[in-house]
Formats: structure tokens, C-alpha cells, sequence
């Protein structure tokens, strides 16, 4: 006994933990020397595949009986589990958090894999999902079904429910009462309770964000130029601001400020398309490129939700409306917008074709290369020391044209002669 | 996961305001993110068009392809065309279930619509998909 006490306390064990492991089910029917041999052995071995000495004390504390494994049934243990679809190092992850998957004979845990399926899921979303939240393996089926239900009445459909936890799977670890409450705090924020659905159908995640962090978010917008009703305006459109730092929105404002709108201009067009916090700025800047070369510069202030479309389908229209002798500009430029179905009609020409025949990419590639060109060519005009190389090269091929021509002469004089 | 998006064009900076918008795309495997990227060339999508899709929607990266196949294969069913103009306007969509587009049409339909006329102004105004 002094030896086992002697070997939890060097790992560390306390003495009550150690009490509590020995005389659990499972583990009290151990002999000493047999509970001795298993914790310096199982403890080794747990080391050796990648837990650490914190995580084989929290597993063993959670789940006692891991000391009364042999190493032949946990490795075996780990291969089913990689033989459904995880791999060596997602099954440590995995029993770190929910050591009691050690419990579970490969028959429950595929068996719990098919009934999860069964409520809609593929078995891909199975594994993800339980490799982002294990603890998915602690719930009964029915607890999950009951979780499922109790959303229903909430105002989300079955459909969603699935839709969400292949996103966020912890919300089957949330209680019904804790959800509820995020509705109503949000509800206190000023959105209406269909906005909190609609919000968290699109953003699971948000039922991960505490209220204090939404409210701070609010105020940091605030001092970004946004009343709260727009920002709980633009929110309903793009959930995911909540997800972005601040330092990262300040920085898109300076980016698109770079592209020649100044801050009020940048805010507007942010009110009305609030996904340009989310687009990247490589994306923004095609576009703003785009319609600035065709003198449209200010389409992205009075008219930001039209940014959405494909630049390349605005080149091809812009392109054709050009050749047919009509000039885009600020007074039509909602030509460039219109449906497929109308623009056939009225032109006779399908998108494919139109594409086809004005390719933008085709378009940017030669224009790069111009530029490039165009570049080469300042660049030799402008660098003073390119030029003087230039006229040394010059100065040296005169020179030797000239060292040629008084040979040949006068090789020609000796001839003579 | 960020070499591989660095090779199509995204940036640093991109790369970890994709990481804010979805911490889950830390832990994707090359594997998983050359997947995606060629689920959106099977859609036509040139290089341009991934980058600004991808950049613009981490969320993607971290959608089952399953889902993504019934997504995509139910709007061609529905009569939507040359998905890659289309998703590059709004990269968001591929973030929506078969079912959803389903339901705003079927929706539309009841109130007199035709699935003809609904897809076109779909189509012709992506930020419609942002009501779904």
C-alpha cells in the first residue's frame, strides 16, 4: 500500500483522489500488487502515445477504470475507433475531454454513430461532430431527440436543428433554459425573436457568444460611426461581424479608404452591404477596380448591394452594351444589373455566350501584361542608372563597331598595297 | 492549412480574418481544403473566382461535402446556371442547405411566382439569398 500511495503521489495524485480511484467499482477489486503493477505500466503507456501526465491524472480521475485496462484493450480500443474514421491523434483529443469513451465497447459506439445518423446526419457528420464534441458520445439518443423538440418549439425546424449542430454540435450540450435566455437577451438588444432564429440558423456560433461580449461589440461599432439600430440592423444581414475583431473592421475601413472613399462614404456603403466586412480585400478591390475604370467609382456609395454581382458578368454586359454603342454610366448604369431573363429577351444573346465572348479574365491577363510593359518601359526611362547603363552598352557596341571598320580598312590597305 | 491557401492567393492578413469569421479551418488538413477548392472548379470557377470565394467565406472550407454536393446539385436542378458567376457574387450561399433554397422557392411559389421567374431574379440579385 505504502508503494501505490508512494507512486500516485510522484505522478500527482492527491491522497483523496488516490482514495477515490482505488475504491472505485471496478478498481477495488484489484489486488495491490496487481493495481500497482497496472498504474505505473498504463500510466507509461499513456505517456508514450502523446497524453500528458495533467491529462492521464483528469482521465483517470473522470474514469478510474482506465487503471484497470490492459495496454492490448486500450490499443485495440484506439484501432476500432480509428477504423471508423478518426485518426490516432483525434482519439487522444477525443478521451482527453471524454475519458469515459474508454468505457464504451466499439459495439455502443457504433451503434450511437447509426442512431445519430438515423436522425439525419451522414456518418461524416457523426465523426465531425464528435471529434469537435465528444461529449456527443455521453448523451442518449434520447436525450439528443428531446434537445431536437425542444428547438422545434423554439421556432426552428428539424432541418435547422440538423443544420446547426453539424455546425456548432454543442449545442446538444446546452440546456434548453440557457438557449432560451440567449433569445431573450438578444430580444432586450432589439432584435425580434424571428431575428434570433434566422440569425442562429446562420451563425450556430452565436449561441456560443456571451450577452457582455455582444453588447461590447455594439459599442465598439458605435464608436465606429454606427448607431445601435444600424448595427442591429447589419447583424441581422451578417451575423458573422460578431465573429470579427474590431482592429480587423478598423482595418477594412482603412483598406477601402485606400481605394479613394473616405470614412463617411465607407460607412454608408457598409450600412447598406455589411458582407463587405466580410468579403477580402483582394475581392472588394477587384470590383471597386473594376467599375472605376468604367467611371463608376461611386456605385459602391449609391448603390453597394449591386457590388455582389460577379465582375465578370459586369465586364461581359459593360462590354457588349459598348459594342452595341450604348455608354454606361451613372445615369444607366442599371442596365448592367438586370436579369438574365430580360437581358436575353431584349438582346438575344444567353449568359454563356455573353461570357464567352467578353472574358474578363482573358481581359485582366492582357491587361497585366501591358502594364507589366508599361512598367518595364518607365522603369528604363525613369532609372537613371538603367539609362546610363544603356548608354555605356551603346557607347561599347559603337566603340567596337568602330575598332571593326579601321580593321577591316586597313586590312583591306594592306591588301591593296 | 495556410500554405495551401497562400498558394491560391490569399494573404496573411486574409488568412486570419478567415480564421476569426471560422476558428474551425485551423484544424482542416491540405486534403480537406483541396476538396473544396476543387469542388468550386468543377463549377467552372477560375482562379480569381476561388480566391475571392474562399477568402470571402471560411465557412465553406469547413462545410460537409455532402452537403455541398446536394446544394449545389438541387439549385442546377432548379434551373440555376453558371453557378460560378453566381457564387463569386455571393460566396455566402454555398453556407446554405439544399432544403433552405427549397423552401424560400417553394415560398415564392405559393405567392403566385413562377420557379422560372424566382430563379432569374435570384440569380440576377445575389443578395437575395441573404433573406433565405
Amino acid at each position: 500500500m505504502e508503494e501505490l500511495k508512494k507512486i500516485f503521489k510522484e505522478i500527482g495524485y492527491t491522497e483523496e483522489e488516490m482514495n477515490e480511484i482505488i475504491n472505485e467499482h471496478g478498481i477495488k477489486e484489484l489486488k495491490l500488487e496487481t493495481l500497482l503493477e497496472n498504474v505505473k505500466r498504463n500510466y507509461s503507456f499513456f505517456l508514450s502515445i502523446g497524453y500528458s501526465k495533467e491529462d492521464i491524472i483528469k482521465m483517470t480521475k473522470t474514469l478510474p477504470q482506465i487503471y484497470g485496462l490492459s495496454i492490448d484493450n486500450i490499443k485495440q480500443k484506439i484501432e476500432d475507433i480509428e477504423k471508423l474514421g478518426y485518426s490516432k491523434e483525434e482519439v487522444i483529443k477525443m478521451t482527453k475531454s471524454l475519458p469515459q469513451i474508454y468505457g464504451l465497447s466499439i459495439y455502443t459506439i457504433k451503434q450511437k454513430i447509426e442512431d445519430i445518423e438515423k436522425l439525419g446526419y451522414s456518418k461524416e457528420d457523426v465523426i465531425k461532430m464528435t471529434k469537435n464534441s465528444p461529449t456527443i458520445y455521453g448523451l442518449s439518443i434520447d436525450n439528443i431527440k428531446q434537445k431536437i423538440e425542444d428547438m422545434e418549439k423554439l421556432g426552428y425546424s428539424k432541418e435547422d436543428v440538423i443544420k446547426m449542430t453539424k455546425t456548432l454540435p454543442k449545442i446538444y450540450s446546452y440546456s434548453i433554459d440557457n438557449i432560451k435566455q440567449k433569445i431573450e437577451d438578444m430580444e432586450k438588444l432589439g432584435y425580434r425573436k424571428e431575428d434570433v432564429i434566422k440569425m442562429t440558423k446562420t451563425l450556430p456560433a452565436m449561441y456560443n457568444y456571451s450577452i457582455d461580449n455582444i453588447k461590447q461589440k455594439i459599442e465598439d461599432m458605435e464608436k465606429l460611426g454606427y448607431s445601435q439600430e444600424e448595427v442591429i440592423k447589419m447583424t441581422k444581414t451578417l451575423p458573422a461581424i460578431y465573429c470579427l475583431s474590431i482592429d480587423n473592421m478598423k482595418q477594412k475601413i482603412e483598406d477601402m479608404e485606400k481605394l479613394g472613399y473616405n470614412r463617411e462614404e465607407v460607412i454608408k456603403m457598409t450600412k447598406t452591404l455589411p458582407q463587405i466586412y466580410s468579403y477580402s480585400i483582394d475581392n472588394i478591390k477587384q470590383k471597386i477596380e473594376f467599375y472605376d475604370s468604367i467611371g463608376l467609382h461611386s456605385l459602391a456609395i449609391i448603390d453597394a448591394k449591386q457590388l455582389m454581382q460577379s465582375t465578370n458578368l459586369s465586364y461581359a454586359r459593360y462590354m457588349y452594351y459598348k459594342d452595341i454603342g450604348i455608354n454606361i454610366d451613372e445615369t444607366n448604369y442599371r442596365k448592367l444589373f438586370i436579369g438574365q431573363k430580360k437581358f436575353k429577351q431584349q438582346y438575344g444573346i444567353t449568359k454563356e455566350e455573353l461570357l464567352a465572348k467578353y472574358d474578363y479574365q482573358e481581359y485582366m491577363r492582357k491587361k497585366n501584361t501591358q502594364d507589366l510593359g508599361k512598367e518595364v518601359v518607365d522603369v528604363l526611362e525613369n532609372t537613371e542608372y538603367l539609362g546610363d547603363t544603356e548608354e555605356t552598352i551603346c557607347a561599347h557596341e559603337k566603340n567596337e563597331k568602330s575598332v571593326r571598320e579601321d580593321e577591316t580598312r586597313q586590312s583591306s590597305e594592306n591588301q591593296s598595297k | 492549412m495556410e500554405e495551401i491557401l497562400k498558394e491560391i492567393g490569399i494573404s496573411e492578413n486574409t488568412i486570419s480574418q478567415m480564421e476569426e469569421l471560422c476558428p474551425n479551418i485551423k484544424e482542416l488538413s491540405k486534403e480537406e481544403i483541396e476538396k473544396k477548392i476543387e469542388k468550386l472548379k468543377e463549377m467552372k470557377c477560375d482562379d480569381i473566382q476561388v480566391r475571392n470565394i474562399i477568402s470571402s467565406n471560411a465557412i465553406y472550407l469547413d462545410r460537409s461535402v455532402t452537403d455541398v454536393d446536394k446544394l449545389i446539385n438541387t439549385m442546377k436542378d432548379l434551373g440555376f446556371d453558371n453557378l460560378n458567376i453566381l457564387l463569386d457574387g455571393n460566396p455566402y450561399i454555398l453556407n446554405l442547405d439544399d432544403f433552405e433554397i427549397k423552401n424560400y422557392i417553394t415560398k415564392r411559389e405559393e405567392k403566385g411566382e413562377l420557379l422560372e421567374d424566382i430563379v432569374d431574379d435570384m440569380s440576377a440579385n445575389p443578395f437575395l439569398f441573404e433573406e433565405i
